[in-house]
């Protein structure tokens, strides 16, 4: 159904000028005054009638005037009538990770984190596109926030973001996505849209290990000196199924030592957070398995309503039994038995979802996220698809009308 | 402030035609050399409508031909009377254009007056005004209409106390058995037909003359001619509210106005009454007095 729109909302206070008009008029109307010696005769057929009126009637001069009036400050709200079109939902990609939280200098002298300018960007592109289309914006695995076309996602979301692991930009190369990373580094966008601000080289640290932090002093390739000496990150674990001596418990620890990590038991600052079930009521048990291996596994007595809002890792039957989200992966089972077939698919395919999942350590970016970066623009291939809607101003047809009006209720 | 009566210059010439109008109709009449008209013996002298009980032998049938209304010959015996004039001189009279685009209608009735005055010693007639703020002039000579010019001329504001208004008027008006014609000039608003048929009696004659503005002839035309939605009626001669009227009133004014009228010419037609309308500033006076000439007023 076609629709009236107006590009200057503003422009409609003039909408006041009108009604004033309607209001004031029959205090603005000047009356003439005659004098006649048949007043007997008027009196007899017209006092009442004529006496009436006096108290508001609208006459058809006024109602000229009022209608053009209205008419003339509807132009001002900028008036366009647009045909239905399809409307589009697009899908804002944030990028994730701390680099997004890397200070990077404006433009115009200021200085916001690149997280920051990517969301402007975002929004300053759900602003061009036409009125009615929808916004996802994408942040970590699981958090979707709708928006209309100027509204940016909160805080909670765009912090949730700058924990999560970085970005995998390839399952949304899409037509209707818009890229808006955090850094320089990553895939060229095919379908996708990209818009990214410059970004200024962020020095600082890049790496922990044993001997302490390795900080990036921005300005040459090998310009890391070692700043620091610091804590190892750690791994929390806990429940049934990461046990000592538990066969997923033994994974943990070898995939730990192999990032310079501590696994601990108790509440710590981790990286990565891999949670059970306790032990409880003995079930039966299942079949899980995925990349080529295969095991049973014990779950837990509400396993099926484990994993809700994560992304499924294990799943069976419609059963997920293991999920994952940034920082963390829970487990919906107390045990799982030694692998069939290849164990090192087993470990792979776990370490994938850990490499996945685990948070860089507090303070460190990769020497690739810190690096400076030219802007980008690039429309999304879906805007190329899907024709603008077809609109027609409003603002000299109704001007002309409104003059006709005025001519008409100002004609003597 | 009243607008004064004023005669133009051309006035008295127009007021001359008239006159020889008369005579030209007399003298078709009765032969050169017959044309007299005020005197002893039968001669023919003017003409007046029938009235009733009178022999239809009278009836000059060419006239009726042309008016649709019977008239008698009149000869200078019946000539030698008197005609009462009642002049309606308040306030109301001065409503008209007095842009000089019009008169007022109290000009055209002082010219009526001064027209029928002219006619009146043509005819021999002693012609007494008498005006509704009690004023009375007797003209019984040609010479006397000088006076009677000055007399009008003066017409001034109507003294408090003074303006009796044509009903009144009538009421008192002193009627001999030589008065045989009386005349009646004026916008009649505030009279009936009923109080000018109490004038009649056996051999006289009446006349009614009424006298109207555009504006109250025609306010669709004239008031809201400009667009106007309202118009603010004040009356001259009332100290009353105002009152104020749109389109619609002034189209309900003028059916009103017309059934008046028609209810005015349908009575006074019936009792053989002469009935005139004329609008001031647009009807010439001459036109007004046409029957009393034996023209064609429209």
């Amino acid at each position: 159904m076609a629709s009236v729109q107006f590009g200057s909302p503003l422009g409609l206070l003039a909408l006041a000028i009108p009604i004033v008009y309607l209001l004031f008029a029959r205090h603005l109307v000047h009356i003439e005054r005659r004098l006649v010696g048949s007043l007997v005769l008027w009196r007899r057929v017209a006092e009442v009638e004529s006496q009436a009126r006096q108290g508001g009637r609208i006459t058809w001069r006024t109602l000229l005037l009022f209608l053009a009036l209205t008419a003339i400050a509807l132009t001002a709200g900028g008036p366009e009538l647009s045909l239905p079109r399809e409307v589009r939902t697009w899908s804002l990609v944030l990028g994730r990770g701390p680099a997004g939280g890397l200070s990077n200098a404006r433009a115009e002298g200021g200085v916001h984190t690149r997280l920051e300018g990517a969301v402007a960007a975002g929004v300053a592109f759900a602003k061009e596109q036409p009125r009615g289309d929808r916004f996802r914006w994408i942040g970590v695995s699981g958090q979707v926030f709708e928006a209309g076309r100027s509204a940016a996602p909160p805080p909670d979301f765009l912090q949730a973001a700058l924990r999560g692991p970085e970005r995998k930009w390839g399952a949304w190369d899409r037509g209707d996505c818009l890229w808006l990373p955090v850094s320089g580094a990553g895939p060229a966008a095919q379908q996708a849209g990209v818009s990214r601000d410059r970004l200024a080289a962020a020095p600082g640290i890049v790496a922990r290990t044993d001997a302490g932090t390795w900080a990036w002093a921005g300005d040459a390739e090998m310009g890391l000196q070692l700043a620091a000496v610091a804590a190892r990150p750690v791994v929390w674990v806990s429940g049934a199924a990461l046990a000592e001596g538990e066969p997923l418990r033994r994974f943990v620890e070898a995939w730990a030592t192999a990032r310079d990590a501590d696994v601990v038991t108790s509440a710590a600052e981790a990286v990565l957070h891999v949670t059970s079930p306790a032990r409880g009521e003995p079930v039966a048990s299942v079949r899980v398995g995925r990349d080529g291996w295969l095991a049973s596994a014990t779950p837990a007595s509400l396993a099926d309503k484990r994993g809700l809002g994560l992304t499924p890792f294990l799943r069976t039957d419609g059963i997920t039994y293991a999920g994952s989200a940034p920082g963390r992966i829970e487990l919906g089972f107390v045990h799982l038995d030694e692998p069939e077939g290849d164990p090192a698919a087993f470990a792979v395919s776990w370490a994938t979802l850990f490499e996945e999942t685990v948070l860089a350590p507090p303070g460190v970016v990769a020497v690739a996220l810190r690096r400076a970066a030219e802007p980008q623009e690039k429309a999304p291939a879906g805007m190329l698809e899907v024709p603008d809607s077809t609109s027609w101003p409003l603002g000299a047809p109704l001007a002309l009308l409104g003059g006709l009006l005025l001519f008409l209720g100002l004609r003597r | 402030m009243r607008e004064r009566v004023r005669f133009a210059p051309t006035f008295m010439g127009r007021l001359g035609l008239l006159v020889g109008r008369l005579r030209a109709l007399h003298a078709r009449r009765e032969g050169v050399g017959t044309a007299r008209l005020a005197g002893g013996g039968e001669e023919f002298v003017g003409h007046r409508p029938m009235r009733d009980g009178e022999d239809v032998r009278q009836i000059d049938w060419n006239l009726f031909a042309r008016f649709d209304q019977p008239f008698v010959r009149v000869f200078e015996r019946e000539a030698a009377e008197s005609w009462l004039v009642m002049l309606d001189t308040s306030a109301s009279m001065d409503v008209g254009r007095t842009d000089g685009a019009g008169a007022s209608k109290l000009q055209l009735a002082a010219e009526l007056v001064m027209g029928l005055a002219a006619l009146a010693a043509e005819a021999g007639a002693r012609l007494t005004l008498q005006t509704s703020c009690g004023q009375s002039f007797v003209v019984r000579r040609a010479r006397d209409q000088s006076a009677l010019r000055r007399k009008l001329e003066g017409l001034g504001a109507p003294q408090a106390g003074f303006e009796i208004g044509l009903g009144e008027l009538a009421a008192r008006a002193r009627l001999t058995p030589r008065t045989g014609r009386v005349i009646v000039v004026g916008d009649l608003f505030d009279l009936e037909p009923r109080s000018v048929l109490e004038l009649g009696a056996p051999g006289r004659e009446l006349v009614v003359i009424r006298v109207l503005a555009i504006e109250e002839l025609a306010p669709t035309r004239f008031l809201f001619g400009g667009g106007e939605t309202r118009v603010e009626l004040e009356a001259v001669e009332e100290d009353e509210r105002r009152l104020i009227v749109d389109f619609d009133a002034a189209r309900a004014y003028e059916r009103a106005l017309e059934v008046e009228l028609e209810s005015w010419q349908s009575i006074l037609l019936r009792h053989r009454v002469l009935w005139r309308l004329a609008e001031a500033g647009e009807t010439p006076f001459e036109q007004v007095l046409a029957p009393f000439v034996g023209g064609q007023g429209a």
